[in-house]
């Protein structure tokens, strides 16, 4: 019995003294991946391999946490609760609330100056804060508009020139909605939509040169004339022209992909991702069409982008900046951006066929150039999306009028900006 | 006079029962539509453009085989067996220890004479009116004093006990004849001996009432494991099936295919308790 | 002489024993209420007096009813309540209703596949509401190819939005929700019917009563206790209403389906406004409190040992 206590005792002390010298050997660092599917992990994991090939001693222990995990909410309770990942990625502008609570490392002291000037800067200035860099650009994206060039054949309209505007827009889009098979029921229409997302309509308003607020003033304008301007033509398109699908207030974005697959939408807004999926689906062959967004007074395109960053938490901060930096270098971002159909947002990585020669990446390039824009660079950005979607669902329904939902929003979106 | 009348009444009897019958299987057929549809989407082969039908017209098992290899994208040592086992495991170390707990306080609110016994009974009827995600938050930060944040254990013995469970295990103690528990009591058995030899046997049928309660909330919980768990070699079932949706790409049949592999066990543990979860709501629901 | 006392001693002595053997019964059961139930609730009772966001690690700041006037001048708060009072009557009374019938019809043992139709009407119960809710919202797909719209176009009715039409979209959830907890509901009265006696259907059938008044005068009566905790459990879970509505909807078209539930997730878990979700969650345990306590008065339930 003694001798059995005196092994385990002499067992435990030599452990005790070979784990540490193993542990200063070899770190480990947790990486968790918003929004990470069956799509993103497959190549996520290649780059980690890569990396741990070339840093023997660091670890990278990952894990996806799908979009269905709510990974925001997640990552926030564990934030709270301390068990926080040293390296994240979330989706813009999410790294805004988090900032202002302090849980991000500001990461200018680890950047190099070659490093900061690689980015495209309109990406880099999306993840600062107060001109301090709290995150980094792992993709960039905007939405293009996808059209079916078959039915835009039948139905005897041109292909959208790059500089259409709302007239050309809706004019197609009237002349695309009809009943193809002479039943007398409308079975194709012009333009698929969704009131689920701010980034289907936020869009209109920025084409019309204004916002739901001001950021740089600190103040809501969604009931300017030129605010209402647009969410009313926003809401004519379904109310009005009813060029829209029915049931579209809060419909899934993959519905009205699928409606478009099928054929029964002729158009719609959609990242670059989805269209480099449908060119490769061979019921599409040839049917899709990739094109500029139409334009009013100006144009625009809502931008997205996921970002990584660090946990001010951590407590392996060089290895977790190490890790960090591959991933946003150029070959890791290229590999990933190929792989899910995303634009790089290195100018080094500008020379890469995928990015030059690639027509529907050229299409989106160029969008993003000419009018690019990112939702709300805010600390109650995440806050202010339900306000903003229940007022212009309920625009869409008739249920209030443009003039009143925008009214309401203004009222719901100044508290907010008011609130500490 | 009579005979005739007697006719009439069964005639309308028969019409009646038929009518019956009609609406009977009429709400049956709506009740498990929404499931066979499940089952027929997880059989039919996946594409970009699909179309749901009740019945499919090309039966397939590969989005089983899909779903079963799917997580394996994620991390290579797991399968959708690993959630499978994981659930289990969660689901029957509520259940069991549950079981146990429950009836214990139970039988002694509804026998034993000790003071605070009405406070202490109504303290956990109080525990059945707050929604759970009133205290999630404070929840998580207790869970998280004991380190428990990510295992097992921050799954389980938070829901060790229930308001409910106590309630019906209560419910029925109190409908036991005195007679039998007064024979013991001469003979000098403890209280715990009383729970033990008699009167937890005597529960069998809330025994299985609540196995399918427990069972059934454990196996299907979702929010809770959704906060503290990260690590996906401790996730369950309902977690992992969030997989199966991602940005902009749900494969339906996979997903159907993974929901009705995490639907049977449930279902199979119903089936095989029914008779016994039947009995005993009547015992500790209603008769008490 | 000396052996009463001794007597009495030892009966102390064991009561003693028996009373502490008794407490440390219910001690697995009440420790685990305490740290994971009664300490939480107390926490969030104290948050709700305070200004705080766990998330800005911020020390808490003492705002007394502040919070409690935000929840209440909140709009958004009293539509969430209208919305969950719809939910609750648009549910509970149907799966009473249905429950009931259910039952009553599937009460005869000669009937032929009693146990399958029971069983079918239970499936639902056992299934996860998430999967449920994402089965569902293929249900009510928008576009014609959901199963309820496929259903309308057999009478050559338009196709519904079933989901993003406010004036459709909390019915489409109600459907859901009695879809899947009618089998609940049914399974109680059928232990309720069980446990009214045989004898007392007899004489009445002997008075040549008819179906209709003995269900009338002597079932329904004796469900009384049955019917009290059906709905003081319905009502119960109805006001905690909220993955349905999260996933088919997240509370929307425009805040049409937006819950108490709804609304406390989005505060406490979406901007962690730790004060405003704790005031709103107090006030909702109070109502509950509220609400059984006035059941308990309407079904006299003093009178039905509970």
């Amino acid at each position: 019995m003694k001798r059995v206590v005196t092994a385990i005792v002499v067992g435990l002390v030599l452990a005790a003294m070979i784990v540490p010298v193993s542990a200063a050997k070899k770190v480990t660092i947790n990486f968790w991946q918003a929004g990470g599917d069956s799509q993103t992990a497959p190549v996520m994991r290649q780059i980690i391999k890569e990396f741990e090939a070339a840093n023997p001693d660091i670890s990278v222990n990952f894990q996806a946490v799908p979009w269905g995990e709510d990974p925001h909410v997640k990552f926030q309770a564990a934030i709270v609760g301390g068990t926080i990942a040293d390296v994240f990625t979330i989706g813009d502008p999410f790294q805004h609330v988090l900032a202002a609570s302090g849980a991000l490392e500001p990461l200018d002291k680890y950047m190099s100056k070659e490093m900061k000037r690689d980015f495209y800067p309109q990406f880099l200035e999306r993840c600062s804060v107060d001109g301090k860099v709290v995150a980094l650009p792992w993709f960039g994206d905007v939405r293009a508009m996808l059209y079916r060039k078959d039915l835009f054949k039948a139905a005897g309209v041109p292909e959208p020139n790059p500089s259409w505007t709302w007239d050309e827009f809706l004019t197609y889009a009237k002349k695309l909605t009809r009943d193809t098979d002479g039943d007398g029921v409308i079975d194709q229409y012009g333009f698929g939509t969704s009131g689920r997302y701010v980034s289907q309509y936020q869009v209109f308003l920025v084409q019309n040169g204004v916002n739901f607020i001001d950021e740089e003033k600190g103040i809501a304008t969604a009931n300017t004339p030129a605010a209402i301007e647009a969410m009313q033509f926003y809401v004519d398109l379904v109310r009005k022209h009813k060029v829209t699908p029915p049931g579209i207030t809060t419909i899934a974005l993959q519905d009205i992909q699928k409606m478009f697959a099928e054929g029964k939408v002729a158009m719609f807004f959609d990242a670059s991702d989805t269209a480099v999926r449908f060119s490769k689906e061979p019921a599409l062959a040839g049917k899709l069409g990739v094109a500029l967004l139409p334009h009013n007074k100006a144009h625009g395109a809502f931008g997205g982008s996921d970002v990584i960053v660090m946990s001010s938490q951590s407590r392996n901060k060089a290895a977790a900046w190490k890790f960090l930096s591959f991933m946003v270098s150029r070959e890791p971002m290229l590999a990933y951006c190929k792989a899910c159909g995303f634009s790089p947002v290195l100018k080094s990585a500008s020379t890469d066929p995928y990015v030059k020669a690639d027509p529907i990446r050229k299409v989106y390039t160029e969008q993003m150039e000419i009018g690019g824009f990112f939702y709300f660079k805010h600390p109650k950005a995440s806050s202010m999306t339900p306000v903003i979607r229940a007022e212009v669902q309920q625009a869409m329904e008739g249920t209030k009028s443009v003039q009143a939902a925008m009214n309401d929003m203004q009222k719901a979106l100044e508290d907010l900006l008011k609130s500490k | 006079m009579t005979p005739k009348l007697k006719k009439k009444r069964t005639c309308r009897e028969i019409v009646l029962a038929g009518l019956k019958y009609i609406l009977l299987v009429a709400g049956a057929i709506v009740m498990v539509a929404p499931v066979l549809w499940m089952l027929s989407t997880s059989l039919t082969p996946d594409s970009v453009i699909i179309s749901y039908q009740l019945i499919p017209s090309k039966i397939t098992f590969e989005n089983y085989v899909r779903a079963w290899d799917f997580p394996r994208v994620f991390s290579d040592s797991v399968t959708l067996g690993t959630f499978f086992f994981n659930s289990v495991l969660v689901s029957a170390l509520i259940t069991g220890p549950a079981l146990i707990i429950d009836s214990l306080a139970g039988y002694v609110l509804a026998r034993r004479d000790i003071p605070g016994k009405n406070l202490l009974f109504y303290l956990a009827l109080a525990t059945m009116m707050i929604p759970f995600y009133v205290i999630a938050v404070p929840l998580f930060l207790v869970v998280r004093k004991l380190r428990w944040l990510d295992t097992f254990q921050g799954m389980i013995v938070p829901f060790l006990s229930s308001g409910f469970g106590v309630f019906m295990f209560k419910q029925f103690f109190q409908s036991v004849p005195k007679e039998l528990e007064d024979a013991a009591l001469v003979d000098g058995c403890s209280p715990w001996r009383i729970y033990w030899s008699i009167m937890l046997p005597l529960a069998k049928p809330v025994v299985g009432t609540m196995t399918i309660f427990k069972a059934m909330w454990s196996w299907n919980q979702f929010f809770w494991p959704l906060l503290i768990i990260n690590n996906i070699k401790l996730k369950t079932l309902p977690l992992a099936l969030t997989m199966f949706r991602g940005l902009n790409v749900t494969e339906w049949g996979t997903l159907c295919a993974g929901m009705t592999i995490a639907t049977i066990p449930i279902v199979v543990v119903y089936l095989l308790m029914q008779d016994s979860f039947q009995k005993g709501i009547v015992m500790g629901a209603v008769k008490g | 002489m000396k052996s009463r006392p001794v007597a009495e001693k030892k009966r102390v002595l064991y009561r003693l024993g028996e009373v502490l053997e008794s407490y440390t019964m219910l001690a697995p059961a009440y420790v685990i209420f305490l740290v994971f139930i009664f300490v939480p609730v107390v926490w969030a009772f104290y948050l709700s007096f305070f200004d705080y966001s766990i998330l800005s690690m911020r020390t808490p700041e003492f705002s007394g009813i502040d919070n409690f006037r935000r929840v209440f001048s909140d709009p958004v708060f009293w539509t969430a309540l209208k919305n969950t009072v719809r939910y609750s009557l648009g549910t509970v009374p149907t799966r009473l209703v249905l429950g009931l019938l259910l039952a009553l019809a599937l009460d005869q043992a000669n009937l032929w596949g009693r146990k399958i139709f029971r069983t079918i009407y239970f499936l639902p119960v056992v299934t996860s509401m998430v999967a449920a809710a994402i089965v569902w919202s293929l249900v009510f797909s928008a576009s014609n190819n959901g199963l309820a719209n496929q259903f309308l176009s057999l009478f050559d009715v338009a196709p519904k939005g079933w989901l993003s039409d406010s004036n459709l979209a909390m019915f489409s959830v109600c459907v859901l929700s009695v879809w899947k907890d009618l089998g609940y509901v049914m399974t109680i009265f059928t232990a309720g019917l069980q446990g009214i006696p045989l004898e007392l259907y007899e004489a009445g059938a002997i008075d040549g009563a008819t179906v209709w008044q003995r269900i009338r005068f002597i079932t329904i009566p004796l469900l009384r206790p049955t019917t009290f905790f059906i709905l003081v459990t319905e009502i119960i879970s109805s006001f905690q209403v909220f993955t349905q509505t999260y996933v088919m909807t997240s509370g929307g078209p425009g805040y049409s389906t937006t819950t108490l539930i709804n609304l406390l997730h989005n505060k406490g878990f979406v901007q962690f406004d730790m004060g405003y979700a704790s005031a709103l969650a107090v006030a909702l345990f109070i109502s509950l409190l509220f609400l059984s306590w006035v059941l308990r008065k309407v079904f006299k339930a003093d009178e039905i040992v509970y």
